[in-house]
């Protein structure tokens, strides 16, 4: 005989002995009189091999007992006729998680028997109280719940974390864009200054020349050679200075430095404004102003690839958190310039009101967004960019802001045409509880999304 | 053909018409300045007139700079190229080197008295190089079509700990030529003394030893040395670096691809047989000033026109 396998199911185990197929009625309810077994709703029946065949519930053997004379009547039968044929079996060699599945999976109600257990070869262990199985299972599930718990625990701090990577690298882009943008004025800035201040030593020799040349004709003692002399001088120096034309250029050249000292101070004002801390988020702001931000933020991934076209109908100040609305237009623009693959890229800015909302919509000629794209476009996580290009974490972040500034983002789009964002924000800032407040940003119903919606984007190209 | 009494042409690139404007200004005295904005145009220019130098901006909307350049190396390879750019792109940085055989990569903005320096020896060696092919297309004689066997076949050297790198160059490296292994800077010096070493394949750096100074100063001792730099680092400032004082020849990201690490060895040691080959034109190239006449009895003439005024002394 083998020896018995080694399983924590040994503790559910109660190794009740077993009835025999070829024992009485009469017998079996003089077992289950004498008792010892109370806690036990059913026996086991056997065969020769020990192998169970059946199960003897308390529950029916008094159902058969009711009946008058049955004792008499079929006593002396043998109790393999009476049995249930096919109770729930589990071998004490499957995993406590199988267990508890088939058990629970077979269970009838009202519990009326208990489940059988065997041993790995088949032969009669014992028998398992159902009551048991539902107490391990709970205790499961509270353990289950307890990492769960901490598992969403820690997803929602590595998720701050991504948001906040996303952020970094979001920043790291554009201060290596507007790095190039200030390094190309100051390029011609510094080497205009520095041209200026060689030609103003050019002019200073120049001027002491003719200083000496005019101090040389008023002086007396002064003669002719001398005088010769400093003309030669002078006229050595003109031949690689033109003091004329070269002074004509120098005018070129601090204006040029001018300019490039205005671009200089418009992109540093656009990032103080950009990311400025935002005093509260009930101020009234005018989005023009941040659209013409994002704008001048934005304008290294621009430049080369759109023209922007703005068409602005008067709206009101609304209440909002500008540098998150600022992130939000700013994503939004470069989305559209990177889905532009062809040369003739515009980019069409408008902004209206309706209703209560304004609106600002951004349009682009660019590739189109397929219909398994949108369905899933704002979703955490979801992109189509190349590993490295994006984290998937843009839009979803974008709708967050704008939903939990009572807005709403939409969007219509049409493969090969373009893409149109429509951002609305409330004129009037809603009660004080934000409209949806879920950590996760609900999913625009279907019903909301206009997508493919041809008379938008006809009403608009 | 480089007529050395003319000012020699430097070809400005830039969609930003006040850098090439401030240029200009900073280069007309001594070059002949032409600007254009358009690579198209730009190597249309190199390709109808000698173009001794061209600096070309990286980031513009028509063509990329690494395109133009590398568009002007095959019209006119005698132009010296040099890239000038405000956006730290590793990408640009290593096709400038690979693609554009760049002379410098200059970063803006830029310091006028280097980029005065740089602009001067690139024309310096454009005209070397000009003139050396005028001299060979004269006497009908091409010195690049003399087979490599009739001058003694070069060395490869690899300079590197790393045994992948060694078994990577050796595969690249054709049966002619004889391969040394040096594990340090120590055995690289005593085989370029003791051997004729016309490649060397090299890591930027060696655990914590850099290379790069190193680099930079066997370029000076050992000119005709041509480098190929195989390395995993990704460092911009680095690469700008070996760019413009170590005349890297390729970068080659570690590990190697060998298809085209073989290509990189192939190029690296038709190079160096154009370094051994070349003629030396070692005439310092000079602007022409031109020495007026001095003015004979000038201040006669002036003393007369004082005199007409009736100024007396």
């Amino acid at each position: 005989m083998p020896s018995p396998v080694p399983s924590p199911l040994r503790a559910l185990l109660d190794p009740v002995p077993p009835l025999t197929a070829d024992m009485t009625l009469s017998a079996v309810t003089d077992r289950f009189q004498r008792g010892g077994f109370e806690r036990m709703l059913s026996l086991a029946i056997v065969d020769e091999a020990h192998r169970p065949i059946g199960l003897m519930s308390r529950h029916a053997l008094m159902a058969l007992l009711l009946n008058k004379y049955s004792r008499d009547l079929y006593g002396k039968r043998p109790i393999h006729l009476f049995m249930n044929p096919s109770p729930i079996v589990v071998s004490l060699a499957e995993s406590t998680t199988k267990v508890i599945s088939t058990v629970t999976r077979q269970i009838r109600t009202p519990i009326i028997e208990d489940f059988v257990f065997v041993e790995a070869d088949g032969r009669y262990a014992g028998l398992g109280y159902v009551a048991d199985v539902l107490k391990l299972v709970e205790q499961r599930l509270g353990q289950r719940n307890q990492a769960l718990a901490k598992a969403n625990l820690e997803i929602k701090s590595s998720q701050a974390h991504l948001v906040q990577s996303e952020k970094m690298a979001a920043l790291g882009q554009m201060v290596a864009g507007v790095a190039h943008e200030i390094n190309t004025p100051l390029g011609y800035v510094g080497n205009n200054v520095q041209m200026a201040e060689e030609m103003l030593g050019q002019i200073h020799t120049l001027v002491e020349a003719y200083d000496g040349l005019f101090e040389g004709l008023l002086s007396a003692a002064s003669n002719p050679a001398d005088i010769e002399q400093r003309i030669q001088t002078i006229s050595e120096i003109r031949q690689d200075f033109d003091a004329v034309s070269d002074l004509a250029d120098l005018a070129d050249l601090f204006s040029d430095a001018r300019f490039g000292l205005k671009q200089i101070s418009d992109i540093v004002m656009s990032l103080k404004n950009f990311s400025r801390v935002d005093r509260s988020a009930t101020d009234e702001v005018d989005l023009v102003e941040n659209i013409e931000t994002a704008l001048t933020v934005g304008h290294h991934h621009l430049k080369n690839k759109v023209t922007v076209e703005k068409r602005f109908e008067p709206i009101p100040r609304v209440p909002c958190s500008p540098s998150q609305i600022n992130q939000v237009l700013l994503n939004i623009m470069t989305n559209a310039a990177q889905a532009i693959e062809h040369d003739h890229g515009r980019l069409l800015l408008r902004t209206y009101t309706r209703g209560a909302f304004v609106c600002i919509s951004i349009e682009d000629n660019g590739s189109g967004i397929s219909d398994e794209h949108v369905a899933r476009i704002f979703e955490p996580f979801y992109t189509t960019k190349k590993v490295g290009e994006g984290t998937g974490l843009g839009l979803s972040i974008s709708y967050r802001i704008i939903k939990d500034h009572g807005g709403d983002i939409r969007l219509a789009t049409k493969a090969g045409v373009g893409t149109r964002f429509e951002i609305s924000l409330p004129m009037s800032r809603p009660a004080e509880q934000p409209m949806n407040n879920s950590p996760t940003a609900r999913m625009p119903l279907s019903s909301e999304q206009p997508v493919t919606d041809n008379s938008v984007m006809a009403q608009s190209a | 053909m480089i007529d050395p009494n003319v000012k020699p042409t430097l070809l400005l690139v830039d969609d930003e018409t006040r850098i090439t404007r401030s240029l200009k200004m900073l280069f007309r005295s001594e070059f002949n300045v032409l600007t254009t904005d358009n690579g198209h145009e730009a190597i249309k220019i190199a390709q109808e007139q000698p173009v001794a130098v061209v600096i070309s901006d990286q980031r513009m909307p028509i063509m990329p700079g690494v395109d133009v350049l590398r568009g002007i190396r095959e019209v006119s390879p005698h132009t010296m190229r040099l890239l000038l750019t405000g956006y730290a792109d590793l990408a640009a940085v290593i096709g400038s080197v690979n693609e554009g055989e760049i002379f410098r990569f200059l970063q803006k903005p830029w310091d006028t008295e280097q980029i005065r320096a740089d602009v001067r020896a690139a024309a310096h060696v454009a005209e070397i190089n000009f003139m050396a092919a005028a001299r060979r297309a004269q006497s009908g004689t091409d010195v690049l079509a003399v087979p490599a066997a009739v001058i003694d076949a070069p060395g490869i050297m690899v300079l590197d700990r790393d045994p992948a790198a060694y078994e990577l160059v050796k595969r690249a490296t054709p049966t002619n030529n004889r391969l040394h292994w040096a594990r340090d800077m120590d055995e690289a010096m005593a085989l370029l003394s003791a051997e004729h070493i016309g490649v060397m394949v090299t890591d930027v750096q060696d655990g914590q030893a850099s290379h790069v100074g190193a680099i930079k100063a066997l370029k000076q001792t050992h000119p005709q040395l041509v480098t190929i730099v195989l390395t995993q680092l990704r460092d911009y400032e680095l690469l700008v670096e070996l760019i413009n004082q170590g005349q890297v020849f390729r970068f080659h990201p570690k590990p190697g691809h060998v298809g085209t690490f073989v290509k990189n060895v192939q190029s690296a040691l038709d190079y160096h047989h154009v370094l051994q080959t070349q003629p030396e034109v070692q005439r310092r190239h000079s602007v022409a000033k031109s020495v007026k006449p001095v003015l004979a009895g000038l201040s006669d003439r002036v003393m007369g026109y004082f005199r007409r005024f009736g100024v007396n002394h």
